[in-house]
């Protein structure tokens, strides 16, 4: 291929054979009509069923869709992580293979990309899933993620967006952080933007999502959120974090002293307690001294690393100000 | 037949080997049909086993003799093995007699659909404890791994030099090879390899292995379940001690506000406090290792990919 395509569209599949033609016959008439050059990455993650031999089969057809074959099953982030690393186009759009996300939706979502926005979201604002065991945790768990992270999002769960390349490239993707991508991606200082999109039933297959252990979102939670807020200068934030304890520790201490000179009961407690206090906080400024080590010998050079998505404002193409497709 | 497919042997050499002159004849044999140079590292001071290796140079044979300054493992052994060795396949091999040799072929035509193939000495000639250890070792490994290799002890391995280019092993971890290889997604298969009569040599091993190789699997448990997240391991037992702590000072905060029982001369007290203390501690540590994770998030690929299509 000569010259690389404007939109890439990613999508991840696993054990989708019996939607996979509709799939793409759905997806290609819909970029077709959008007169813009585009490819489309399916990522099998490991499929056990006809999804990858289907997939080849319409591959050998259409030059424009490309497959990625992951070695195993590696879960929906590292799928996300594949396409886009794959993806060769400008713009980057994901979607769920399942379709029950709306390929119709995609030129809505470009747009509002025209508009200025570096990360476009889909709301899946008429839900067609189960209520207590599917929506009702989800809307609470978007409200926390919202007010945690500081990006309220409706909807963190709807797989459809649309990047700027530039940001999906740099959002740090492990473990099961599509869950947090908008927020991954505001760490690059995205301006983000959600619409409503269109979401059916479920037409093929089971949902592969249950509900999942509440532990490990609310510490994937927290540890998105307070990497997001330390990692460029951790020495500090961890200063702070002791400083509550220090004075703790402190007060402990001298209301120990001032039982001793009273005399009264035992106070040996009272001590060790403001003690205790008094080597956290210590210990605090040294754990963020070992993180400041980290972060100082991480290699900020080149697009690894999330602050350094830069516009170029002089660049007439794609600058911000001039903005088209 | 004009190109044989070309394989890099790999021998680590310790303290446990035969007379590799013998030993070597008896691979070479096994493996004439293949174009093979055979690499073998010497993991120590082992002057017996090197002036063998010197015979084998002298006789001009097709070997590279490495010799490490000092003993630094058998997994280190492997990868300065595996840097060094320059065909695409790569066959590891016991610097003693572990499977009958002649079994090597089957081995290695087994590599033809697989990324990586271990052998598995069956059937075993050795005594019922030492199949029993066995045994129990890889009913544990698979509980905590779900992988159901049952004969990771076996050093007998064909690799592609995509997975050796792909894994970091260190200390113990050449063991655990092919559980960490299919992690990552590569096709490993496991085949029965006829155990050499001169393979069982020990039937009980000093307490200290069985404590390192207890230690090996919950390395590798760690590795598998919390590499990627690592609050998640941090943090559950960090949180756990801090809502212990917690719930203890509330207690004894209601007890000295309503019923009169002094706070500050409890040790109890103390023990709470250390709870908490050491609660925050961890979960400190837990965000230090998710730091390192995210900043390193775009280096390590979690994924690996079998095939492109167009």
């Amino acid at each position: 291929m000569s010259k690389s395509p404007k939109i890439s569209v990613v999508v991840p599949l696993y054990n989708e054979a019996g939607c996979v033609r509709l799939l793409h016959e759905t997806l290609v008439r819909v970029l077709d009509g959008m007169c813009v050059s585009h490819e489309i990455l399916f990522v099998d993650d490991g499929s056990e069923d006809e999804t990858f031999s289907i997939a080849t089969a319409i591959a050998s057809t259409d030059p424009g869709l490309r497959i990625i074959r992951l070695g195993k099953n590696f879960g929906q982030t590292q799928a996300f992580a594949a396409g886009i690393d794959h993806a060769r186009g400008n713009i980057i759009v994901t979607m769920d293979g399942d379709l029950q996300n709306d390929p119709a939706d995609i030129p809505k979502l470009l747009d509002k990309l025209d508009e200025g926005f570096d990360v476009v979201v889909g709301w899946r604002h008429r839900r067609q899933d189960a209520l207590i065991t599917r929506k009702i945790p989800s809307m609470l768990a978007n409200w926390i993620i919202g007010k945690v992270t500081g990006i309220p999002i409706h909807d963190n769960g709807c797989s459809l967006k649309a990047f700027r390349g530039e940001f999906a490239r740099n959002m740090p993707l492990y473990s099961d952080m599509h869950r947090f991508m908008p927020a991954a991606a505001s760490t690059s200082g995205a301006r983000i933007e959600e619409i409503r999109v269109t979401h059916h039933p479920r037409r093929f297959g089971k949902s592969k999502y249950g509900l999942s252990r509440i532990y490990k979102v609310a510490l994937d939670l927290l540890a998105t959120k307070t990497i997001m807020s330390f990692s460029s200068r951790p020495l500090q934030w961890f200063s702070l974090l002791a400083v509550p304890f220090g004075l703790l520790g402190t007060v402990i201490l001298f209301y120990g002293m001032e039982l001793l000179g009273r005399q009264v009961s035992p106070v040996l407690p009272v001590v060790g307690v403001g003690m205790l206090f008094f080597m956290l906080a210590m210990l605090l400024v040294l754990t963020g001294l070992l993180a400041e080590l980290i972060s100082r010998t991480a290699d900020y050079r080149g697009s690894r690393l999330p602050s350094f998505s830069v516009h170029d404002l002089s660049d007439d193409g794609d600058g911000p100000g001039n903005r088209q497709l | 037949m004009n190109r044989l497919p070309s394989i890099s042997v790999i021998v680590p050499v310790s303290e446990r080997h035969d007379d590799l002159r013998e030993l070597h004849a008896s691979y070479e044999n096994s493996l004439s049909t293949y174009t093979v140079d055979f690499n073998y590292v010497v993991d120590g001071y082992f002057p017996e086993a090197v002036s063998q290796l010197q015979d084998l140079l002298r006789e001009g044979k097709n070997i590279r003799v490495f010799q490490l300054a000092r003993s630094f493992g058998e997994a280190t052994a492997l990868t300065v093995g595996f840097e060094k060795a320059t065909a695409d396949v790569l066959l590891t091999l016991p610097a003693y007699y572990q499977v009958v040799p002649g079994d090597l072929p089957r081995l290695l035509d087994a590599l033809d659909d697989n990324d990586m193939v271990v052998g598995r000495r069956f059937p075993r000639v050795d005594s019922g404890f030492n199949r029993l250890q066995t045994t129990l070792f890889h009913w544990g490994v698979g509980r905590l791994t779900g992988n159901t290799f049952r004969d990771l002890g076996c050093s007998v391995r064909a690799i592609r030099r995509v997975v050796t280019d792909d894994l970091r092993i260190y200390g113990d971890q050449h063991r655990f090879l092919p559980i960490l290889a299919s992690r990552r997604g590569y096709q490993v298969r496991e085949i029965d390899l006829a155990q050499s009569g001169r393979d069982p040599y020990r039937r009980v091993y000093a307490p200290g292995v069985y404590a390192r190789r207890f230690l090996d699997l919950l390395t590798i448990f760690f590795l598998i379940k919390f590499t990627q997240k690592p609050l998640r391991f941090f943090g559950l037992i960090g949180s756990s001690m801090v809502l212990a702590g917690g719930v203890a000072i509330t207690v004894m905060v209601i007890q000295r506000l309503f019923f009169a029982t002094a706070l500050g001369n409890r040790p109890a007290l103390l023990l709470a406090a250390l709870l908490i203390v050491l609660g925050i501690q961890l979960f400190a540590l837990g965000l230090v290792g998710e730091l390192i994770i995210y900043l390193h998030a775009r280096e390590l690929k979690e994924y690996t990919v079998r095939e492109i299509v167009n």
